[in-house]
C-alpha cells in the first residue's frame, strides 16, 4: 500500500465530511429565506424543504480535491478532470433548478461535461471485463464517454423519490467503486472516490428521512456525473455498471412505461399515492409510469421509511453482485 | 426483506444475463467471419456482427421487460385486491 496515497485518501474524507457538515445548515437556511424550496410530496402534512442543498456536497468534494492535489501533484490532470466534470454537471443543474431546462436537453447537456476527459485522454480504451479479460476498443471507447457520464448523471437524478434515496444509495455505489478501486491498486480513484463519500456521507445526515434539505438537481446530476467520471478515470467499467444496477433499473422502467423522456412535473398519473393513515401505495394507473418505488410497493402498501430500507437493501446487494464482477476480473 | 425477494430475483437475473451477453459478444459475436471474399466479405460481416449483437441486446432488455411488467402486476393485483 502507498502510505501518501492512503493518507491524502484519509484526508479527502474527512475535510469533504466536515465542510459538508458545516456548510449544509447554513446553505439550507439561506435556500429557505431565498424561498427555494421543495413541497415534500409523501407526507401528509407535506412539508417544505430546503431545496438546492446538493452544493454543499460540490463543495466539499471540490475543497477535498484541491487540498488532494496540493498533496499529490502527480495526478493532477485526474483530479482536475474529476472536478471539472463535476462542476460542469453541478451547473447544468443549478441551471435546471432555477429556469428548468426540458427532459430532452438535459441529458444532451450532461453528455457534454464528459469533454474534459475526451480532450486530455485520460480514459483507458483498453477495459478488462469479467469472464473476457482484457479488450481493445479503441474506437468505441471514446465514443461511449457522454454516455458513461449522461447516463448516471440523469440515472441518479431520476433515483430521488423519497428522503435519503439520492444520498444513500450514492454513497453505497461510491463505497463498492472506491473499496474496489482500492483492492485493484487505482489509488486515483480511491482518492477522489473518498472525497465524494465523505461528501455524501456528511449530507445523509441532513438528507434521511425526515429531510431537513433536499439536493435539488444541482446534487443529483453532479453527484451522477461524478460516479460516471470516477468509473472511467478509475477503470472500473464493469463494476460501475452492476453497482448501479438499481438506478439503471429505475430509469430504464421509467422509459419503458412511458415511452421517452418526460420531466416527472409533466406526468398526469403519478406512479405511487399517499394513503390516509400516511402510507405510500403504489397507483393502480395503468398509464403511471413503473418506477423503482412503484415497483416495491406491488407487494402492498408500506411507511416512507419502509420503502427507503428495500432502497438501501438492493443497492446492497447490487454492490455484493460488484465484488463478484471485481473478483470475476482479477 | 421476504417481500422483496423477488426483486432480489430480477436483479440476479439481470447480471448473469450481462455477463452472457458479454461473453456473448466478445466471444463469439466479435470473432465472427463470414467466408465472402473482399469488400463485400468485410460488409457482410460488419452487418451480421452488428446485426446479431444488436438482436441479442434487444432480446435481453425485452426479456427484462416482460419478467418485470408479469411479476408486477401479479403481486400488485393479489396484495391490493386483498387490501382494499
Amino acid at each position: 500500500m502507498m502510505f501518501t496515497e492512503f493518507f491524502t485518501s484519509i484526508t479527502a474524507f474527512f475535510l469533504s465530511s466536515l465542510i459538508t457538515l458545516f456548510f449544509t445548515p447554513t446553505v439550507a437556511d439561506k435556500m429557505r429565506q431565498r424561498g427555494m424550496v421543495g413541497v415534500d410530496v409523501h407526507k401528509q402534512r407535506k412539508p417544505e424543504v430546503p431545496e438546492m442543498c446538493g452544493v454543499c456536497i460540490l463543495v466539499g468534494l471540490a475543497v477535498s480535491i484541491l487540498v488532494s492535489l496540493a498533496i499529490l501533484p502527480n495526478y493532477a490532470v485526474d483530479f482536475l478532470v474529476f472536478l471539472s466534470v463535476v462542476l460542469f454537471s453541478g451547473l447544468i443543474g443549478a441551471v435546471d433548478d432555477l429556469r428548468r431546462l426540458g427532459p430532452r436537453i438535459k441529458p444532451l447537456l450532461t453528455a457534454f461535461a464528459s469533454l474534459p476527459i475526451l480532450l486530455t485522454r485520460i480514459y483507458d480504451p483498453r477495459p478488462i471485463l469479467p469472464l473476457v479479460g482484457r479488450t481493445r476498443l479503441t474506437i468505441i471507447y471514446p465514443l461511449l464517454i457522454p454516455f458513461a457520464i449522461a447516463v448516471p448523471s440523469n440515472a441518479v437524478n431520476m433515483l430521488d423519490p423519497l428522503n435519503g434515496v439520492m444520498s444513500g444509495t450514492c454513497s453505497i455505489v461510491v463505497f463498492v467503486l472506491t473499496v474496489s478501486a482500492a483492492i485493484l491498486g487505482h489509488w486515483n480513484a480511491v482518492i477522489l472516490g473518498a472525497g465524494l463519500l465523505g461528501a455524501l456521507l456528511a449530507f445523509y445526515r441532513y438528507n434521511r428521512f425526515p429531510s431537513r434539505v433536499f439536493p435539488g438537481n444541482v446534487g443529483t446530476l453532479a453527484v451522477g456525473a461524478a460516479i460516471g467520471a470516477l468509473v472511467v478515470i478509475g477503470r472500473l467499467e464493469a463494476i460501475g455498471v452492476v453497482a448501479m444496477m438499481p438506478h439503471i433499473m429505475n430509469g430504464f422502467y421509467f422509459l419503458a412505461s412511458v415511452g421517452g423522456l418526460y420531466e416527472r412535473r409533466q406526468m398526469a398519473a403519478r406512479p405511487i399515492r399517499v394513503l390516509s393513515d400516511g402510507r405510500l401505495a403504489a397507483s393502480p394507473n395503468k398509464s403511471s409510469p413503473l418506477t423503482l418505488t412503484r415497483t416495491i410497493l406491488a407487494v402492498g402498501p408500506m411507511k416512507e421509511e419502509e420503502v427507503i430500507r428495500y432502497f438501501f437493501l438492493l443497492t446492497a446487494f447490487s454492490g455484493f453482485l460488484a465484488f463478484l464482477t471485481m473478483f470475476m476480473m482479477m | 426483506m421476504k417481500k422483496i425477494t423477488w426483486l432480489f430475483g430480477v436483479l440476479l437475473f439481470v447480471w448473469l444475463f450481462m455477463l452472457f451477453e458479454l461473453w456473448l459478444i466478445l466471444q463469439v459475436i466479435l470473432p465472427l467471419t463470414i467466408e465472402a471474399d473482399g469488400f463485400f466479405g468485410i460488409l457482410l460481416t460488419g452487418i451480421v456482427k452488428a446485426g446479431v449483437g444488436a438482436v441479442s441486446v434487444i432480446f435481453w432488455l425485452w426479456l427484462w421487460r416482460r419478467i418485470e411488467y408479469t411479476v408486477f402486476w401479479k403481486m400488485f393485483e393479489k396484495a391490493y385486491k386483498e387490501k382494499f
